[in-house]
């Protein structure tokens, strides 16, 4: 005769039950404490798409638990939840968030330095707590990666449009760091760029980008990159997409790095159940790309990109 | 990645309504001018290989160089080129030969202008003076000196000269040059270029005049208009669209027989040139480019009133398509594969029949180029080429091995093999005189069983550059043996003799030529090219002659109290045009000054121009009327106004 299943006796029954009720009210009661942190897109392109996923996953493994809600800035303005922290992704989000009143701390995402203090400086926050990872890299670290790429560079060209980003003090401070000096050219119209160019033929001996509208906008990349390639001066980028169209080299930042880098952040700036602000800063992940095509046509002889990090970080001169 | 959405709405919208040129400025900046897609300006067919890894020894000759030299004619930049020989004959028509084998009508090597040939297959040339190109235009000029025709086909015999124009980027805004200057030279050059919403263009217009020689029969009068466009349809395609005319009256003649003084040439060219690049992730890249160019001749040869009119006129076209690859994803293996139909057709006077002949051509080409390591590069090419006129199918392969040992020092050795087509008319001519339709004198007649030329080539050569120094050097030597070389023989056919076209002498040349480019102090440069030629040949001493023992051009540059000055020096043995009766030399001094100055509206630019100060320049032709031509001591000024 087969043996029957023990019953189990009544007093375990309910001593289960009551083990698993407190379960379940310290795991609500633990997800009621996350941290809020609202997420809130510029767009749903890819992009932002991209910072999200690479910021979730970091956040993930977690263990304390985190309550983050994505949304659009759209959907942003339309609602009003709760949150700890409200991170703007890109500039339309951050703009939307600003124009809120709301004293929820900001931290802004894939916005670059100048348009960040430009926001801050000129809306009012009326208190409100700001902060940023900048989504650009320093100027100073652009300056240490050309001198590890191009080590008898001395002169560094510049183009400057009249809305560019960059101010002519903050590039002179940066190189100088770098025992490197500036050559700055002011082009007002695209019709500008080649004639400032060859004014610069033969003071400079590299080209650095900075983000500008009209240099680097519709128009100008193409006889910009067409007459430095014809020159043999050698450009230094501040994105992927620059970098392929015919940089020789860039610096820059990927969603996915940033992504990653504000979810690290954030969790070193949780402090039990509360948030501190993040400190505004660049960000510390990034990448370092040699157009090798460029660089072979042009006949430099450029190390990989991650000799040139490794370059940069030790700050060893080759 | 997928970056920021370009087509967005917004975007559209601004980029519509801000005018070209001023950009969407986007207050403050935003993610899209990091993430933004941009269009891929140095695809692979921008990107030239370095000297140091290049299958062929190439000679660059950049604008500051042929702003410097004062040249006002595209052919005679050509003499800053290692072993090259230019020779103008009556004051409009110029020839450009490459190791000497110096003819009136030199054919042994393909010119290109943006990819498009330029080269007349009716008489196997180039009309130089046709070519609706300012120099003002001109981007580069990259000169493959040996046989290239595993790359650019079998007229690149002896090598290929690659005219590249500027961007329409590069020339926006207007501008107006006039300059005026010894034997009643006179030109005016007026460009006007802009921006639209996906490219540029730029429309050049030119009217010259000038009498070359001082001589009665040849002064020259061109006019000519340009234009060419770049548009992007997305930032991965990008069409070019070219399209020129050219009109020229020309005393002396075009067609090579100057019969008498008063004889004179009207020629008409134009042509269409496209090319659409699609560029691929990784480095690949399709290229299509589609050209047609048509040229016209008309010229009357009088002869005395019994006999029938002989006429100098032709015509004549070529229309070409070609598909091609290119894939450089890889570090150590780049490819290229390349597929060409061209139409060659044309008129010619005195040729067999009056109809058009046409020449079908098919080619196919391609190259590998392996890096094993980072000290070596080893390329591969050849060129099928298929000619329906003559019904010959030619493999023109090239081997070349380049080693680096250092940055500074590479050496590069190569054999290749070469062949060249016949032109249209010595396939084809007859020239009789006649009266009353019977012939009275048969003069030139075609020969059915012409090989093509063919060149066999080996060269070791080195390259040295040295950026702290600013010195770049490019070394070659080399042997050729040239074969079935097409040679005019007198013939007898009872008591009918007349001259006719043969494979018959074989020449070979052996040479060292180097070109020295040297940046000095703040703004200085020098630009240094010597050669020194052997040649023998079993069968004809005519060729002999016609290769320099020596060549030199020197060209320096350098700020001089505010303007910029430069000095060129052009020195070749004397040698022998072929079938010529008197040795021709250069010995030529030029100078130029500069002075640029800007003011409120625009840039301006005075420049004065002496040439052949040492007034000995012998570029005879030494042939009929041609002979004893000084080019001598000249000068021009000429006044430049750019504005935007």
């Amino acid at each position: 005769m087969a043996n029957l299943p023990r019953r189990s006796p009544p007093r375990a029954g309910k001593f289960a039950a009551w083990i698993a009720a407190c379960l379940l009210l310290t795991w609500m009661t633990g997800a009621l404490a996350a941290p809020a942190v609202t997420l809130v897109l510029s767009d749903d392109a890819p992009l932002y798409a991209g910072v999200v996923r690479a910021l979730r996953a970091e956040l993930e493994t977690d263990r304390r638990g985190w309550n983050l809600r994505v949304r659009t800035w759209r959907e942003y303005q339309s609602g009003e939840e709760h949150a700890d922290l409200v991170v703007p992704v890109g500039l339309r989000a951050l703009q939307s968030v600003l124009a809120e009143r709301d004293n929820t701390p900001v931290w802004a995402l894939l916005v670059p330095r100048a348009s960040f203090e430009q926001l801050t400086g000129n809306t009012s926050t009326r208190g409100r707590p700001v902060s940023a990872l900048y989504l650009d890299q320093p100027l100073s670290r652009h300056m240490r990666m050309l001198k590890a790429a191009l080590p008898r560079t001395r002169k560094i060209g510049v183009l400057l449009g009249p809305e560019s980003s960059v101010r002519p003090e903050a590039l002179r401070a940066a190189a100088e760091s770098a025992h490197l000096k500036i050559v700055s050219a002011r082009v007002d119209t695209i019709e500008d760029l080649v004639p400032a160019l060859n004014s610069l033929r033969n003071e400079i001996d590299a080209l650095l980008l900075v983000p500008d509208p009209l240099v680097v906008g519709r128009g100008g990349l193409h006889a910009l990159l067409l007459h430095t390639y014809q020159l043999g001066l050698p450009v230094a980028a501040y994105s992927a997409q620059l970098l392929e169209a015919g940089s020789t080299l860039a610096l820059f930042a990927t969603p996915e790095q940033i992504g990653a880098e504000a979810g690290s952040r954030l969790r070193q700036a949780r402090g039990g159940n509360s948030l501190v602000l993040p400190t505004p800063d660049h960000s510390q992940n990034f990448e370092v790309a040699v157009n090798r095509n460029v660089a072979v046509s042009l006949e430099l002889r450029i190390p990989s990109g991650e000799v040139l990090r490794l370059r940069m970080e030790r700050s060893i001169e080759p | 990645m997928s970056g920021w959405p370009r087509s967005s709405p917004t975007w559209m919208l601004a980029a519509l309504l801000l005018p070209a040129g001023q950009a969407a400025a986007l207050d403050p900046l935003s993610e899209a001018e990091y993430f933004a897609d941009q269009p891929l300006v140095l695809s692979a067919s921008r990107l030239a290989t370095p000297a140091n890894r290049a299958p062929a020894a190439v000679s660059v000759i950049t604008r500051e160089m042929i702003e410097a030299s004062g040249f006002r004619h595209l052919v005679d930049v050509l003499r800053l080129v290692p072993g090259f020989i230019v020779g103008w004959s009556g004051g409009n028509t110029a020839a450009a030969t490459y190791l000497g084998l110096s003819e009136q009508f030199p054919h042994r090597m393909q010119i290109m202008v943006d990819g498009r040939s330029v080269y007349d297959p009716s008489f196997g040339h180039t009309v130089w003076r046709g070519i609706p190109v300012a120099l003002d235009e001109v981007e580069r000029i990259e000169v493959v000196r040996g046989p290239n025709a595993a790359h650019d086909g079998l007229n690149a015999m002896m090598g290929t000269i690659h005219i590249y124009t500027r961007h329409s980027s590069a020339t926006l805004g207007g501008m107006g040059e006039v300059a005026a200057g010894s034997r009643d030279y006179g030109e005016v050059n007026l460009r006007y270029g802009a921006l639209t919403a996906n490219g540029g263009w730029r429309l050049g217009f030119i009217a010259r005049e000038d009498e070359r020689h001082g001589l009665d029969h040849d002064h020259a009068r061109d006019v000519q208009i340009g234009f060419r466009g770049d548009f992007r349809a997305s930032a991965r395609d990008d069409l070019m669209l070219e399209f020129g005319l050219s009109r020229g009256r020309w005393q002396g003649t075009n067609i090579g027989n100057l019969v008498y003084d008063d004889q004179h040439a009207q020629y008409l060219t134009g042509h269409v040139n496209t090319l659409w690049k699609h560029v691929l992730p990784e480095g690949r890249e399709w290229l299509l480019q589609f050209n047609h160019t048509f040229s016209q001749n008309q010229e009357a040869i009088p002869l005395p009133a019994f006999l029938d009119p002989l006429s100098g006129d032709y015509r004549t076209s070529g229309t070409a398509i070609e598909l091609s690859y290119l894939d450089s994803a890889s570090a150590t293996l780049k490819s290229s594969l390349s597929g060409e139909y061209r139409v060659n057709r044309a008129r010619l006077p005195m040729q067999r029949s009056n109809d058009y002949d046409y020449d079908h051509i098919l080619s196919l080409s391609g190259a590998l180029e392996w890096n094993p390591s980072s000290e070596w590069v080893m390329h591969f090419g050849a060129m099928l080429e298929r000619h329906s006129d003559t019904r010959v199918t030619s493999l023109s392969p090239r081997v070349v091995v380049n080693w680096l040992p250092s940055d500074a020092h590479a050496f590069r050795m190569g054999v290749a093999h070469g062949e060249t087509a016949t032109s249209i008319y010595v396939n084809n001519i007859d020239v009789r005189l006649t009266v009353g339709g019977v012939t009275l004198d048969r003069i030139f007649l075609s020969s059915v069983d012409l090989e093509p030329e063919k060149i066999n080539s080996v060269e070791l050569g080195y390259h040295f550059t040295q950026p702290e120094w600013g010195v770049n050097l490019d070394a070659r030597v080399f042997h050729n043996h040239l074969y079935n070389v097409v040679d005019v023989e007198r013939r007898s056919v009872g008591v009918d003799s007349y001259n006719t076209y043969v494979n018959h002498p074989s020449i070979e040349v052996w040479g060292l030529e180097y070109q020295l480019k040297w940046r000095f102090a703040h703004k200085g440069w020098l630009w240094l090219s010597q050669s020194w030629l052997s040649s023998h040949s079993s069968d004809d001493v005519n060729y002999e002659r016609s290769v320099p023992g020596y060549t030199l051009s020197l060209l320096a540059s350098h700020p001089l109290g505010g303007l910029d000055a430069s000095v060129g020096y052009y020195y070749t043995e004397p040698m022998r045009w072929y079938a010529g009766r008197y040795d021709s030399k250069y010995n030529r001094l030029d100078v130029r000054l500069a002075k640029n100055w800007k003011t409120a509206g625009g840039k301006w630019q005075a420049a004065l121009t002496l040439q052949s100060l040492n007034d000995v320049e012998d570029e005879s032709f030494s042939e009929y009327l041609y002979k004893h031509q000084k080019y001598q001591r000249r000068g021009y000024v000429s006044l430049k106004y750019e504005f935007h």
